[in-house]
């Protein structure tokens, strides 16, 4: 797959090595020829075929792709929410076989369980792990902690903000200790600022925490900024188009947007999506217009 | 007087704008009232609520202080040379001006009488003394029970009927909610009982259960329970499929998912409808009250009726209104404090949509 990437995002020195390091580390996840596909009556509608994917420990990989390429399910079928049509999904060689708490996951809406203060939130999964209620709590607030949420203990969830809302969906599912954290456009719905600083939250909290991170976005700069590797995925029939090694070194910081590895990197993904874009689009019925143009006239 | 222009003028300059802007707030006064699918602030809210209740009560109010909108009926005061008219007898307005023009045109005294409404139609200050009079009025026979001895019979029948339905069709609903299993045992022989009228269930309840108070709860439990289970199961369905894969992905499974989030999910959705339900719960009361031997607040009315003393009726059937109003009124109340989650929710939902 690197062939095709050009020279200048092909990664190099430190991060060259970071990379090579990374691949000597114990495989995660393994995704081997996965395969989904829909039956509604006599139609049948391929979402995606042939993925493959292996996730290293520690790894942090954004999902990229147009709406329709699958992404969504992709992850899905990992938490196990989903089931695939073929193929197979290892976590750490073990099949997944339905939703567990070795999978967390952070979705786009808010998810928090409205009945329970941010601390109950947080201890939901310990309690379900039957872990005896001091410890569950003083690991909840330690995860609170964790994302700057402690003053929030006994606030409810309708009485914060977006971000802080998925703020506490990424400490409740952290505290389940998770082999992997899965998050689908969990910034999506908030506005442009909050976004930002979630995102450094996110890189601070990962770098403290031996978690795997499985990120969906459409935003690219998102995905750059965040992820070692990022997969592109296209669509009809959905497919991984490509797996990039992100050049941009770590600590990540916001000047590095305009850094010359970043845009090339940002150039070459737009070049990659925009055809899968253009696929997807119907074609407007423009004959019309003209049309009503020469009317005018 | 050099000092008094300046001051004048600016008051001149102010009050131009000022007048504008009591037009523009006027306009937008009216517009805050009639705003589209737009909640109201609470003053007005409560304006509102004050005036659906004060509408309907001038309207009465003006049927029967108004002689001229309606009063159909004469009272005769002074029967005059009538031989059949007694004093304080009524008939219709066209019978009485017969008899007065008739007696005109023998040259004899005619009578005197004034417009009354129907007997069945009493004046808001009668029915609202009732309110209270209807308490002190003693039965006719010794054995027959006094006003708040039929309600508290009612009370307890509703209660019981509805206590008992629920804790049976609360737990169903939640488990046909919760798994399609039980949903697609149950529901389909629950749809089918929902329609059979509970009245129609009279004379059999009455034939097992006997003639007191137990067929009436009976009446009371089907009327409710079948539609219980029915909606509580449709509001648990209806819980919101992201949460209970939130709740998934954090290793909740089976029953455990069932009761941590599934039941507390709905569980102020089955509050609002067991409020409902409980208002149903009411209407099926009169029904039951006349199963067997007639009892409750039913009886009480059926007498007062049968006596004509309609302002007690009308007392009677308001007081059902304002139990029923009022511990609606209470239990919503109630609600704020057993889900406080819930307290300013609807607000927040709306700021983030």
């Amino acid at each position: 797959m690197s062939q095709t990437v050009p020279f200048a995002i092909q990664p190099a020195g430190v991060v060259a090595h970071r990379f090579a390091a990374i691949r000597q580390r114990p495989v995660i996840l393994t995704v081997r020829d996965l395969e989904k596909n829909y039956h509604a009556g006599d139609q049948h509608r391929t979402v995606f075929s042939g993925v493959n994917l292996q996730v290293h420990r520690r790894e942090f990989i954004t999902v990229i792709g147009p709406s329709g390429c699958g992404k969504s399910t992709l992850i899905r079928i990992v938490a196990g929410l989903d089931e695939p049509s073929g193929g197979e999904i290892l976590l750490e060689n073990q099949p997944i076989i339905g939703p567990g708490p070795d999978r967390g996951m952070v979705f786009q809406g808010y998810t928090l369980f409205p009945w329970l203060t941010v601390k109950r939130n947080v201890m939901f999964g310990l309690e379900i792990a039957q872990r005896s209620s001091t410890a569950a709590e003083e690991e909840a607030r330690s995860w609170l902690a964790m994302v700057g949420l402690e003053k929030f203990e006994n606030s409810y969830p309708h009485e914060l903000s977006g971000g802080m809302k998925q703020r506490v969906a990424i400490a409740r599912a952290l505290a389940n200790s998770p082999r992997i954290l899965i998050m689908d456009e969990p910034f999506g719905a908030l506005d442009a600022q909050t976004r930002a600083q979630m995102q450094s939250y996110l890189l601070q909290i990962w770098r403290k925490v031996d978690v795997t991170i499985l990120f969906i976005t459409h935003d690219l700069d998102e995905a750059i900024y965040l992820s070692d590797r990022i997969v592109v995925m296209g669509t009809n029939p959905g497919r991984i188009i490509e797996i990039i090694e992100n050049p941009v070194p770590r600590p990540r910081n916001v000047q590095q947007f305009f850094s010359p590895e970043f845009r090339a990197l940002k150039e070459h993904l737009e070049l990659i999506i925009h055809p899968c874009v253009a696929a997807t689009e119907e074609r407007l019925p423009l004959a019309r217009l003209a049309h009503a143009g020469d009317d005018v006239e | 007087m050099p000092e008094v222009t300046p001051l004048l003028t600016s008051t001149a300059v102010t009050s131009a704008p000022s007048t504008q802007s009591h037009v523009r707030t006027s306009q937008r006064r009216f517009k805050d009232f009639l705003g589209l699918k737009q909640e109201l602030p609470r003053r007005k809210r409560l304006w509102l609520a004050l005036a659906s209740f004060l509408l309907p009560l001038i309207l009465w109010s003006a049927i029967s202080y108004l002689p001229f909108i309606w009063h159909p009926l004469v009272r005769v005061t002074h029967p005059g040379a009538v031989d059949y008219f007694t004093e304080g007898m009524e008939l219709p307005r066209a019978d009485f001006e017969r008899e007065v023009a008739a007696m005109r045109a023998k040259n004899t005294e005619p009578p005197r009488g004034i417009r009354v409404n129907p007997v069945y139609l009493p004046a808001p200050h009668r029915v609202a003394l009732a309110f209270y009079s209807a308490f002190k009025t003693p039965p006719r026979l010794p054995n027959e029970p006094w006003l708040h001895e039929s309600l508290s019979r009612s009370i307890k029948t509703i209660f019981w009927g509805f206590l008992l339905s629920s804790m049976i069709g609360v737990p169903l609903g939640i488990l046909c909610g919760g798994y399609r299993f039980f949903a697609r045992l149950m529901e389909p022989f629950i749809e089918f009982f929902r329609y059979l009228p509970a009245p129609a269930f009279g004379a059999l309840c009455v034939a097992i259960l006997g003639i007191n108070d137990a067929p009436k709860i009976a009446i009371i439990f089907i009327g409710t329970f079948f539609q219980q289970v029915l909606v509580i199961a449709n509001t648990v369905r209806k819980v919101d499929p992201a949460l209970i894969e939130a709740a998934q992905t954090l290793g909740a499974t089976g029953w455990r998912l069932v009761r941590r989030v599934i039941v507390p999910a709905s569980l102020t959705d089955i509050y609002t409808d067991m409020r409902i339900l409980l208002g149903w719960a009411w209407t099926y009361l009169i029904v039951a009250e006349v199963v067997g031997s007639t009892s409750g607040i039913t009886y009480f009315i059926n007498q007062q009726a049968r006596y004509r003393n309609f302002d007690n009726v009308y007392a009677a059937i308001g007081m059902i209104g304002l139990i029923g109003f009022g511990s609606d009124l209470l239990l919503a109340w109630l609600g704020k404090f057993i889900f406080p989650w819930k307290r300013r929710s609807s607000s927040a939902q709306s700021s983030t949509t």
